[in-house]
């Protein structure tokens, strides 16, 4: 009697089933003994209603499961990310902002192959890392570029030339503006700058500017002195002549 | 509410067709304020699958550097013409009144479903059967 007491009491607070030498379906559990129903009923919190909004309710379940997620781990990934986006953006001459149109595998093959062979290689960078990247730092005004599709073109020299030819063969690329040589210019400032002429000979060009005003200015010094010089030499050849 | 509006959202892409449209023409400054809503619907325009629905139609982007509000023109086959102005409406807004106006002007409206035929499916009388010789 005294065992049998016993091992009501023991099967009463276990929290293992028994298996009685089966194997235990795990998908679909025993129903427990009348006991440990009539215990569980028994010691079953009985909590108040939670009468908050709901989307209030679900603004803690959401941050509870952002929380749990986020790990240090993943923040110093991020901070990674974030810092290799924005050696990317400002370590390179030439950065062009690009919205990308949805297009198919192979077709966006091509497009990386063309990009390629133009010498400039192609960067996507989560909006939110690159918004990230950019905030308080010198390229913060590249911002408001940072929506929707975007996708960089990246070289590492100026090469607007190039770039116009390129992307005049890929439709599914819409240039946007960009970042050259530390200067932001948009879609018609980028377009522009890729009809200029090299800058050696823009430099040349300006020596001939600055040095041709200089020769004016000589001129007109020296003009009259020039003018008397040739009139007294005139005189005196014509005096010369009558005598 | 962004899973409604997702939800949304993907229910008007799949249904979206450009059937009865000949063009559309985006025109925004990139470096204003609210534009994020027209560059999304310029590229889900171009979802190849939305594109196939009319291979006539023309697609143009007219990016400016002026601090032009953003706007899409739309012009239909029956030479009616419809003007998004886009810097207070959502995508989901700009989806919703293409696809009603689409809708109504589509000219496959009238026509009754495909009836589906055992010759229409392809292959009529399949090779199982036993060959007469």
């Amino acid at each position: 009697m005294a065992n049998k007491c016993i091992w009501n009491t023991v099967r009463l607070f276990s929290t293992t089933q028994r298996s009685m030498g089966r194997k235990v379906n795990i998908q679909k559990p025993r129903m427990p003994w009348i006991e440990r129903r009539i215990l569980n009923a028994v010691t079953e919190p009985l909590l108040p209603p939670d009468r908050r909004p709901l989307p209030e309710k679900c603004l803690e379940a959401h941050t509870i499961k952002e929380n749990a997620r986020k790990s240090e781990l993943e923040k110093a990934y991020e901070d990674f990310r974030i810092k290799e986006t924005f050696n990317e953006l400002s370590e390179h001459k030439m950065v062009a902002i690009c919205h990308i149109l949805p297009m198919t595998p192979r077709d966006f093959f091509n497009v990386r192959i063309n990009v390629h062979n133009a010498g400039m290689k192609l960067k996507f960078a989560n909006n939110r890392l690159a918004k990230a990247a950019v905030q308080n730092s010198r390229l913060r005004n590249l911002e408001p570029y940072l929506t929707s599709d975007n996708v960089f073109i990246l070289c590492e020299e100026t090469r607007l030339e190039q770039l116009m030819l390129a992307l005049k063969k890929i439709p599914e690329l819409q240039l946007l503006g960009g970042l050259v040589e530390d200067r932001i210019l948009s879609r018609a400032g980028m377009m522009d700058a890729a009809k200029l002429p090299p800058l050696d000979i823009m430099r040349g060009e300006l020596l001939t500017i600055l040095s041709t005003s200089a020769r004016k200015t000589s001129s007109l010094l020296n003009r009259h002195q020039t003018e008397l010089s040739a009139n007294l030499s005139q005189l005196v050849k014509q005096e010369g002549v009558g005598d | 509410m962004a899973f409604a509006l997702r939800k949304a959202t993907t229910y008007l892409v799949k249904r979206m067709h450009l059937r009865p449209v000949k063009q559309i023409k985006f025109t925004f400054d990139p470096y204003m304020k609210n534009v994020t809503s027209i560059r999304d619907v310029a590229s889900t325009l171009h979802r190849p699958e939305i594109l196939e629905t009319n291979q006539g139609t023309v697609l143009k982007f007219d990016i400016k550097s002026d601090g032009t509000e953003p706007r899409i023109d739309v012009n239909f086959n029956d030479g009616e013409k419809l003007v998004f102005k886009t810097l207070n409406l959502s995508q989901l807004e700009i989806l919703d009144y293409l696809f009603e106006y689409v809708e109504e002007k589509d000219p496959r409206k009238n026509e009754g479903p495909e009836l589906a035929t055992k010759a229409s499916k392809g292959g009529g009388k399949g090779g199982k059967g036993k060959k007469k010789k």
